[in-house]
Order: structure tokens, then C-alpha cells, then sequence
């Protein structure tokens, strides 16, 4: 007999836990939750998405009422056989099936929690993993082909061109995607016939009051927002240089403040203009999105970009990276702000929207309607209902 | 959503051309905006500008080095930020161990060469945990002060935060204000209609309103520009300015007539003793002083006038009284005002479960003593 609960298969899971992935996973288990749906959450003791040690303990905890079953990871043998393979798949190269198979079961795994999918098959109505990249998902569609699904969180990056994933995307039964160009991207690599649809995150309107941010946080006049991890892969070093370039070039007083986990080097004769506050509580990421003149989201490896559609909500136009395609997709589709791809045109359009606050007033409604039209949880829950119905049609 | 970004900070510098001169022309409609289009003139611009050399684009270091020249930058921090900045730092490095990467690219030694490494490292791994160990509890314990002291302050910070709530003008603006207008008008009726009144701290000009209904001429003083904008929305004549600066300014025994509304009950208690002085002073002989307060014997009067968390005090009329002559008014008159009406006292019966005597009741004459007092003062 086959149970109702639908178990997510997130890599980390949290209220700390930072990540567009595991954030969007959050909020619709919680979502789903409230509407009645039986959910539950099975995930690694992972908190930490660059040592992956074990943070929490083991065993069942409720996260916002929701029943978490967490299981350790395995720790992660870095060997040089696994960095050679690594060093070879961000080149470009070739890599064997073989070795993409041995890499991928070095890429944060959890054999427990594998195990513990191959044998409650029966308890669960489905498997929803997310995302795409990690060990945890790939060995648990393996151990639950008929019962899988996955949210990819795909962006266009090197490892997704591996085989390894297009077999795993292909053994599940369906993919929910977050946004149309991940899942134009998704077909073009995998096949045309890729079960799935643009299933996405619901954004409801939230208060917010930007002064509070100001005054808890020492900020005052104007500042561009940044918001997530501090990475080469989200581009944020680039987003400091450009920032610094731009402040020597004009002499503005403007400020760049920083929001979310990990370390970036500020020099120290910018840092009383790039201001990092680290780590932010909901709230306060709220209030800042209120305070700032516009928020910047360099990244070219976006599969939904959660910041964007946010802080939309509040009004706040955004300047992303031109060849980022999801992102642009948002821009163009909503006329919500601009974009850049170089020194130069990063300049112009920093120095345009700040002169015309009218405008980026404009283009905060846009980005607002565009996303209170979009991206309701009736029509996020509706394609998700859809995708399991799909995929369990198909089974039958 | 309230939003309380201020859209003006962001002024353009007239003298730095930009991008955007070409969109300067753009409506504020939504449907006029078109993103594409500001794109293009941007990256013309960009390319344009690129071709001129106008753009730097230095790797951070360089350009650090190019500031501060090798010296130490003098830049002012918060310290706030500093403390924020030292705890990620802190918790970068705080997991310190023992392993390390080794290697070794000479050739053709270096095979050899990370072997004895290898050997070093193993035999000294026993000794170096131990230490290593001891650091990590040190680093760990560091943080976690860190750690424990920022957030005390940002906890602190987030309670000292009153969101603006401890002003009039936020109250105002959400609407919560009282009707006096008959209080107001009577207030009014008090001024020879020939004398221009001086309405002190007169918020968006709810007195001038009424004044100028019963054919008085009035000005008023207020320091808050919000409330200010409110009143000259309605056309009223406002000066911007704090009320007690505006009233040293003004030459002693020069003014008529002067109105406040909530005499003392808003402010420092030395600003009111502060206040009347400087009124006495400045009042010329037979010079009119009007206050408008709420009447502390009125039960459900001081429980309306508690609706307003700006309100700090009740000033009985005997203590104003009292403290008018001591600073040298001759003659001060109190009268009640602001009656409740029929309909008002019937309501507040349904909610206290039964309607009381309203006409002869000695519970109704303690609930529904009129809910203000004037108050006219001659010097």
C-alpha cells in the first residue's frame, strides 16, 4: 500500500539555512502544509554549504510544525582523484561515465538517508529532491525511480552537462521547474520530451519599514542592496570591483550594503562605503528592501532568483547581469530594472537609476505587479499538484 | 505596504551629464515605461564613453593601492559595521587545524620532496592537535563573545527603534485624531475678530480651520514639515519654525492673541513652565491667551484622550491657572467644552452593558463631563 505524505528531499533544511534552493523548498513545504497537504522532510545535518558537517543532530525534529527526519552526510573524501575529476568537468572536458558516477558519490551523499528512502518506498506518495546537483539527489532517485521528482534549481554551469544528470533527470518523474528559460535550458539539454512545468514559489505581500533597517544598522543615505551568498559563482567579487570602480569614478555617496552568509574581502579604504551586515533575519531583509535605492543581483547562474521577485514586492527596481537568463527574462517581462554586462554599462545604468528615483519608482511597481501576477501560491500549488498528477498518469 | 524609502535621496549632480538625460522626458504612467529603450540609450552611452576612455576598471587591490599609496587608508568607521565585520572574519578563520595542503613542483624532486613532507607531517600531527585543539576552544569561546555582544547591541537597537510612533504627526497621519471642531470654533469665538491670532504648535492647522470658519484671521507655528504640508494642503498660513524659538523671536508685549491647543500636555514639563514665561513676556497689556486642554474630570474624555500615546499628561485647569498668574497673567477664566453628544453618551451606555441616568445621574455627570476645558488668560 502506498502512503500520502509527500517527503522533500532538500540537500540542508532550516530556518538558518541559506540558499535560493532550500529557501524556495522551505516555503512551499510550509505552504503546502497549511493547505492541508501531508508533508514531510527528509535532509542531511548538513548547515554549512562549504564544510557540509554534520550541524544538527540526527533524528526527527518539527521545523514550523513540520516533521524533519535529518540524517548525517558522509564525511566528504576530497581526494585528488575526486578534485582531478572536479578540475576536468569545470574545464570542459571529457570525464567517463565512470568518473562522473564516482564524483557525483562524493558530492555531499548521505547513505543513511538513501537506505532509509529504499525502505519506506511504500509510506510515501513521492519524493520531491532539490536540488539537481548533489549526491543526495542523485542516489535518491536512484532508489526511488517511480516515486521521484525533482526541483533542479538548473543553471547553465558545467555540471550540467554532465551524463550522470541527464540520466537522473530523465529517471524521474517529473521536474518542477521555477522559471520558463530553466526549463527551455533543462529541455535543451536533456531532450525535448523532459516531463515537468514551471512550478515556481508563491510571494504574498509583507509590511516593511526601511528606517527601522536604517537605524538598526547604522546606514544612511543612499545604497544598493545585495543580497546572498558572497561567491565567484554568484559573481559577487565582480560586484565589488565594479562597485569600488564606481565609487573612485564619480566620488557619489553612495553606499553597497551586504546581506547574507560567507566572507568577502572589502578593502579597507572602501569599507566605510561597502558595508557588510552579514547574516539578516527575514525582517530585516524585509526593511532593507524598503530602505534601498535598488538592489543588485550580479549572478549569471540563477534558476528563479527568490531576492529579485522580493524585493520587487517592495518597489525596489533591480540591476542583474545581462547574461543571466532568468533574470533577464524577469526584467523584460516585468520592465522591473536594468541590466548590465560590463564596467561601463554597470556605471551608466548604476548612475541612471540613481538620478531618476521617479523612474525606479516605476519600474518597482512594474516589477511588483509583475510578480503579485505571476507568482501566486494558488497558481505555484495548482502546477505542483499538476506535475504529481502527471507523473503518477504516467506510472499507472 | 508602507513603504518609507525617501525617492529624492538619489538627487542627480546637474553638473555630471548621464545615460538617462535621454528618458528625462519620461511619463510616470506605468504602461510609458520602456525598459528597452533606456537600455539602448545606456549602452550607447556606454559604448561611447568606453571609446573616449572615460571608464576605469582596476582589479580592488590595484585600486586600494592606488588610494592609499602602500600607506594606511584613514577611513572613519561605524563601529557597528567594524564589529560586524571582525565576527564574519572571526568565524572564518576560527576553525583552524592542523591539515594542510602540501606540495611541491620542483621537478624533478618534488615527488620526493612531498614525501618527506608527508613524513614531517605525520610524525608531528600527535603534538600539533593537541595545540591545535587548545586554539580551536580559544577561537570558538572568541566568537562566541562576538557573536553574543552583537547581537545585544542589534537587540538593543531594534527595542530603542520606535518607528516614528513617539510623534504626533505618525499618529496624525494614521488618522487618529480627535474632533474638536466645536471645541475649536468656540475656542475661536474667544478672539476680537479684528486681532490676528498666533496659533502655537498648531499641528496640520485644524485651530486655523476653525478660525477662519468663525471670520478670524489666524497663523500658525509648527516645527514638523509633515504636518505642515498637511495644512497648506488646505490652504492654511503656516510658519515653519519650533514654537518656543519663534516666540523668543518676537519682541516683548508685541502680541494680541495666541491660541494652543494641549497646552503642556505634550512636552517637558520645563518646556510648559518655559512656555508661560515667555508668553507673559511677549503678551502686550489686554494681550488674549487661549488654551484648549483635555479636562482631567471628564472619565471617558481622558480615556478618549489616551487614544493619542503622545499625549504625556493631564494639566489640571487650577494648576494652569495657578501657574498663569505666578508668571504674571492678571486675570484667567476656565469654562468647559466640547460637550458629548446624545448619540456619543448612548453608545458608550451599550458598551458598559447599561445605559446610565443621563440626565440627572451623578454616574453620568462623572462619565460625561465635557471633555475639554478653555481657558482664556488676560495679561
Amino acid at each position: 500500500m502506498s502512503g500520502d505524505t509527500i517527503a522533500f528531499v532538500p540537500c540542508r533544511y532550516g530556518t538558518q539555512v541559506v540558499g535560493g534552493a532550500e529557501t524556495l523548498t522551505r516555503l512551499l513545504v510550509e505552504e503546502l502544509n497549511e493547505r492541508g497537504w501531508p508533508v514531510e522532510v527528509l535532509t542531511t545535518c548538513a548547515l554549512d554549504p562549504y564544510s557540509w558537517t554534520n550541524h544538527f543532530p540526527p533524528g526527527e525534529e518539527k521545523v514550523h510544525g513540520i516533521r524533519v527526519r535529518r540524517f548525517p552526510t558522509e564525511s566528504r573524501k576530497y581526494t585528488r582523484r575526486v578534485f582531478r575529476t572536479e578540475q576536468r568537468i569545470l574545464a570542459g572536458k571529457k570525464v567517463s561515465r565512470r568518473k562522473q558516477d564516482f564524483w557525483i558519490r562524493n558530492v555531499v551523499t548521505s547513505r543513511a538517508m538513501a537506505d532509509y528512502i529504499e525502505e519506506n518506498l511504500d509510506r510515501y506518495r513521492a519524493f520531491v529532491f532539490a536540488p539537481y546537483l548533489f549526491g543526495t539527489t542523485y542516489l535518491g532517485v536512484r532508489g526511488a525511480p517511480g516515486k521521484s521528482y525533482i526541483i533542479p534549481c538548473l543553471h547553465d554551469e558545467p555540471y550540467a552537462y554532465l551524463h550522470v544528470y541527464k540520466r537522473m533527470m530523465r529517471m524521474a518523474r517529473g521536474l518542477m521547474f521555477n522559471s520558463v528559460p530553466e526549463m527551455e535550458l533543462a529541455r535543451h539539454l536533456y531532450g525535448d520530451d523532459l516531463p515537468g512545468r514551471v512550478v515556481g514559489m508563491g510571494f504574498g505581500d509583507y509590511p516593511a519599514d526601511g528606517n527601522r533597517f536604517r537605524d538598526k544598522y547604522s546606514i544612511s543615505g543612499d545604497f544598493v542592496l545585495y543580497c546572498g551568498r558572497r561567491e565567484i559563482a554568484k559573481n559577487t567579487p565582480m560586484l565589488l570591483r565594479y562597485f569600488c570602480n564606481y565609487l573612485e569614478n564619480t566620488g557619489r555617496e553612495v553606499s553597497l550594503v551586504l546581506t547574507g552568509a560567507g566572507h568577502i574581502d572589502i578593502p579597507f579604504s572602501f569599507r566605510n562605503r561597502v558595508i557588510d551586515v552579514g547574516f539578516v533575519d527575514e525582517r530585516d531583509l524585509r526593511d532593507a528592501y524598503s530602505a534601498a535605492a535598488f538592489i543588485c543581483h550580479p549572478s549569471v547562474n540563477e534558476s528563479f532568483s527568490i531576492m529579485i521577485l522580493e524585493a520587487w514586492l517592495a518597489r525596489l527596481p533591480c540591476l542583474i547581469h545581462a547574461d543571466c537568463a532568468v533574470t533577464r527574462y524577469h526584467v523584460e517581462h516585468s520592465d522591473g530594472g536594468l541590466w548590465f554586462r560590463d564596467y561601463p554599462t554597470f556605471h551608466e545604468a548604476v548612475d541612471f537609476i540613481l538620478d531618476h528615483p521617479e523612474v525606479r519608482w516605476v519600474m518597482g511597481e512594474k516589477g511588483r505587479e509583475y510578480v503579485l501576477g505571476k507568482y501566486s501560491w494558488d497558481e505555484v500549488v495548482r502546477n505542483f499538484s499538476a506535475v504529481l498528477e502527471d507523473g503518477e498518469g504516467e506510472r499507472e | 505596504m508602507k513603504d518609507t524609502r525617501d525617492g529624492g535621496r538619489g538627487a542627480a549632480d546637474p553638473a555630471r551629464e548621464t545615460a538617462g538625460d535621454t528618458a528625462d522626458n519620461l511619463s510616470l504612467e506605468l504602461d510609458e515605461l520602456d525598459v528597452d529603450s533606456i537600455m539602448k540609450d545606456i549602452e550607447s552611452r556606454a559604448d561611447k564613453r568606453r571609446r573616449e576612455g572615460a571608464f576605469r576598471d582596476l582589479p580592488v587591490l590595484e585600486l586600494e593601492e592606488e588610494r592609499t599609496g602602500g600607506g594606511e587608508a584613514e577611513v572613519s568607521l561605524d563601529p557597528l559595521h567594524e564589529l560586524i565585520f571582525l565576527t564574519q572574519m572571526a568565524r572564518q578563520y576560527a576553525e583552524v587545524t592542523s591539515h594542510y595542503p602540501i606540495g611541491a613542483r620542483r621537478s624533478p624532486l618534488g615527488p620526493f620532496i612531498l614525501f618527506f613532507k608527508k613524513v614531517i607531517r605525520r610524525f608531528m600531527t600527535p603534538y600539533m592537535d593537541a595545540l591545535f585543539a587548545k586554539q580551536r576552544e580559544f577561537n570558538a569561546q572568541t566568537l562566541r563573545s562576538m557573536e553574543t555582544f552583537l547581537e545585544m547591541i542589534k537587540r538593543e537597537r531594534e527595542r530603542s527603534y520606535h518607528g516614528g510612533l513617539d510623534r504626533y504627526t505618525a499618529w496624525v497621519e494614521m488618522g487618529f485624531t480627535e474632533d474638536d471642531g466645536d471645541a475649536l470654533r468656540e475656542a475661536a469665538r474667544f478672539f476680537d475678530p479684528d486681532r490676528r491670532i498666533l496659533n502655537l504648535y498648531c499641528g496640520k492647522g485644524d485651530f486655523l480651520a476653525a478660525a477662519g470658519e468663525e471670520g478670524r484671521d489666524a497663523v500658525g507655528v509648527e516645527e514638523d514639515p509633515r504636518l505642515i504640508r498637511m495644512g497648506q494642503e488646505e490652504n492654511l498660513l503656516i510658519i515653519q519654525a519650533r514654537p518656543l524659538d519663534y516666540l523668543e523671536s518676537q519682541p516683548l508685549e508685541s502680541l494680541q492673541a495666541v491660541f494652543v491647543r494641549d497646552l503642556g500636555e505634550r512636552e517637558d514639563s520645563r518646556e510648559l513652565l518655559w512656555a508661560v514665561t515667555a508668553l507673559a513676556d511677549r503678551m502686550e497689556r489686554d494681550g488674549v491667551l487661549v488654551a484648549l486642554n483635555h479636562n482631567p474630570r471628564s472619565v471617558l474624555g481622558v480615556e478618549e484622550a489616551f487614544t493619542d500615546p503622545t499625549l504625556l499628561r493631564l494639566v489640571h485647569p487650577e494648576t494652569l491657572e495657578g501657574l498663569l498668574l505666578h508668571v504674571g497673567f492678571r486675570e484667567v477664566k476656565v469654562s468647559e467644552a466640547g460637550e458629548f453628544s446624545r448619540g456619543e453618551m448612548e453608545e458608550w451606555g451599550k458598551k458598559a452593558g447599561r445605559v446610565p441616568d443621563i440626565e440627572s445621574g451623578e454616574l453620568a455627570g462623572l462619565l460625561f463631563t465635557p471633555r475639554r476645558y478653555l481657558l482664556e488668560a488676560r495679561r
